[in-house]
């Protein structure tokens, strides 16, 4: 049986067995209402609640919202409903009847024509709940609590809605911020939610429809309900512990985008997710060597206490639970494992222990930690990693950043594609971008740097770009984009993801003040922050960003 | 197989003069399994299925009277709808239960999907919309929203991970 006949006979075989009844619609009383439009994906939690209940504490909360706001804008529209009282069944809507939105006030219709609505502000369009916080975080801090209670009193008892407002649901979250916001023409208002974990969500209530085609959501804010940068000062509480450890702790790992482990002694480990700013203290792991970002819990690959050649890899979640995944056996060269880079792309986890410093070649062992389980994939050498579009992944590196190795089985074989400019003497990697193209530098001059491509030209050659530490790229705010950071000024040039070139000019982004940039990330408020460390031999040394730096800071950086 | 998810009642509907409210009742009916089909095998879980296909019919009954197709725009939309709650979740994929775990598989079947949960979202949707909604390639292009070149290499990929992964394990 050929294996499209054999795929053909399984999905209609596993098919079979989904044998969904759908949900009855039962006709109940009709009731005025705002269609509700959930992004967060949080609708399983509304199940189980009444519906006209929840229909009628909508009508409150956004008509609440209106008059705290003095909105009272003619796109917002009322629809009729056909309210469903059986679990799971979709709230549904017959087409649109075009009612001004001044019904929903509790006091009736008022007289006159509405006044016109706040001055509002386009974000564009969103995909899904991280881009929207990210985009609100990037305005300012989230934290207009006084002004989420202020609706707590319109929201009905018998409600999801109430329980989040009181905070008497602590699944659902804590309100921690409300914006007034339009989607796609149509009115509503989104909040955003804090839970125990430290981790945010948003719900958007309103009138509007996300774009079916394309699951955009094209959103307006209202002005005076964005956060404002001046409004209050950052919020890091993991900040201060961190520059405690680095008066004593010799030892921070770093990984993008934005993960961090600092040795805080006997075993146990600070974790910091910068772009959450949620952090947990993991007690007795042993040595960290690599770390990853899972989301709402950390990937650390340790150096096993009992062996030289082994290495763990373990979860930690954010109530410091440790959950032991697997192990990786690796070649004995020189002691220890130094160092782990992880990746994430398409369900899998990547991660690439070092074994070896001082050969020609970097030894880098590969394995994928998939289902709760890690299974080793052929070596290769070390070095950063890169998926490309075409389901690739790139190994950039080696012992002199100047290798790269490639697979199209996910690490299952790997052939050599190197690539080197026939302008420079010695080609350094920054980023690979895919098969045939990188984004690199001559090594003995930095300041040359451009597009490498498989045949030796340069294209993009970058002017005006001069840094003697050399360059490394990290995550922009803007997800579209990368900072490009020389190591020694501190200047950052915007990148376009895709491609590598420059999609603005160079700039001031860290002060160094004489030191070195080690590592950078952007923040949960939208900014920049970076390790910068001082000192004569103070050089990047891989995963371990303080490496031989007497002193390194914290340092705050501009957007 | 052709057009086993994809049969359009809305000329007929139309032709019976049924009213808009009871068509998409009707609509709702007939659509609903097959939907809740496509869902799983898309995301492989029935917790997650269930949401996104109240979430799409949701979404396509305000344009239900507008739409020509209105169930080939619900499987758009539910396909879209899955790739954006792929995206939510990838990121913890490494400590997920595996896909299609509850569903119970004889040992062929279940080697099968545990291969097809490791593919990348776009090749699994391009060799489900192949293979069991029996599209063509342009019209698996049109759903996805991306080039037929895109899809073939996608169905191509795909086929080719999963014939060398169960070759390895068989």
């Amino acid at each position: 049986m050929s294996i499209e006949e054999r795929l053909h006979e399984a999905l209609h075989r596993v098919a079979e067995q989904v044998n969904p009844e759908p949900p009855a619609r039962r006709s109940g009383a009709t009731v005025q209402m705002a269609e509700y439009v959930e992004i967060a994906g949080l609708r399983s939690r509304m199940r189980g609640l009444a519906v006209v209940a929840l229909a009628a504490v909508l009508v409150l909360v956004v008509a609440g919202v209106a008059v705290l706001l003095g909105r009272n804008r003619t796109s917002d529209r009322v629809v009729s409903i056909n309210a469903p009282t059986i679990e799971s069944v979709p709230i549904t809507s017959s087409s649109t009847s075009q009612e001004p939105t001044t019904s929903l006030s509790p006091d009736g219709p008022p007289s006159g024509p509405p006044p016109p609505g706040p001055p509002q502000v386009d974000l564009g369009s969103f995909y899904d709940q991280d881009a929207l916080i990210a985009a609100l975080q990037a305005s300012g801090p989230l934290n207009n609590e006084d002004t989420a209670a202020n609706v707590e009193g319109l929201a009905s008892g018998l409600s999801i809605c109430a329980d989040i407002m009181a905070n008497s649901d602590p699944e659902a979250g804590e309100v921690v911020h409300q914006v007034g916001a339009s989607m796609n023409g149509d009115g509503g208002v989104v909040f955003v939610l804090r839970h125990g974990d430290g981790t945010q969500s948003v719900r958007m209530y309103s009138a509007g429809d996300a774009d079916p085609a394309t699951g955009g959501c094209r959103m307006l804010f209202d002005v005076p309900f964005l956060p404002t940068p001046a409004s209050a000062p950052p919020e890091r509480p993991w900040q201060e512990r961190v520059a405690d450890l680095l008066q004593t702790s010799r030892t921070i790992v770093a990984d993008h985008p934005g993960v961090l482990a600092a040795d805080a002694g006997g075993g146990d480990w600070l974790l910091i997710n910068t772009s959450t700013n949620a952090s947990v203290t993991a007690q007795a792991v042993g040595n960290i060597i690599g770390v990853g970002d899972l989301g709402d819990d950390f990937l650390i690959v340790t150096n096993a206490g009992d062996s030289e050649t082994l290495v763990n890899v373990q979860s930690v979640s954010l109530d410091g639970t440790v959950r032991a995944l697997g192990s990786i056996d690796t070649p004995s060269y020189y002691g220890s494992p130094p160092r782990a880079v992880v990746g994430l792309h398409d369900n899998v986890a990547y991660v690439l222990v070092q074994t070896a410093t001082n050969v020609t070649q970097s030894i880098g062992n590969l394995a994928v930690v998939f289902h709760g389980t890690v299974e080793r994939r052929a070596p290769t050498i070390y070095g950063a990693l890169t998926f490309t579009d075409e389901g690739h992944l790139i190994v950039s590196g080696g012992n002199l950043g100047t290798q790269r190795q490639i697979s199209t089985d996910m690490g299952g074989t790997w052939t050599d594609s190197s690539l080197h400019a026939n302008d420079f003497a010695e080609t350094s990697i920054v980023m690979s971008l895919d098969a045939d193209t990188e984004l690199a530098y001559e090594t003995a001059d930095p300041s040359r740097l451009g597009i490498v491509h498989s045949d030796g030209s340069l294209s993009n050659e970058f002017s005006g770009a001069s840094d003697g530490g050399g360059w490394f790229v990290m995550p922009a705010t803007d997800p579209r984009q990368l900072l490009l950071v020389g190591r020694l000024t501190g200047q950052s040039i915007p990148l376009d993801r895709t491609t590598g070139t420059p999609t603005g000019a160079s700039g001031p982004t860290f002060p160094t003040d004489g030191g070195i940039v080690m590592t950078a990330w952007p923040t949960a408020d939208g900014t920049y922050q970076a390790l910068v460390g001082h000192g004569p031999h103070c050089q990047p040394d891989g995963r371990n960003v303080v490496g031989d730096c007497p002193s390194v800071t914290i340092v705050d950086g501009s957007s | 197989l052709r057009r086993l998810y994809g049969v359009s009642l809305l000329g007929s509907l139309r032709e019976e003069g049924v009213q808009s409210e009871s068509r998409f009742e009707a609509f709702y009916r007939a659509e609903f399994a097959n939907a809740a089909r496509l869902a799983y095998l898309l995301c492989g879980s029935q917790l997650i299925s269930d949401d996104l296909v109240q979430e799409a019919f949701l979404a396509v009954e305000p344009k239900f009277d507008q739409v020509h197709h209105p169930a080939a725009y619900l499987r758009t939309t539910l396909v879209r709808m899955s790739a954006t709650a792929h995206r939510r979740t990838e990121r913890r994929a490494g400590l997920l239960p595996k896909l299609y775990e509850d569903k119970v598989l004889d040992a062929s079947t279940a080697e099968l999907f545990d291969v097809l949960g490791l593919l990348p979202y776009q090749q699994r949707a391009a060799l489900t919309l192949r293979y069991w909604c029996g599209l063509d390639t342009q019209e698996i292009a049109d759903v996805l929203g991306c080039r037929s070149g895109t899809v073939k290499s996608s169905i191509s990929r795909g086929l080719s991970r999963l014939r060398n992964e169960l070759k390895d394990a068989g």
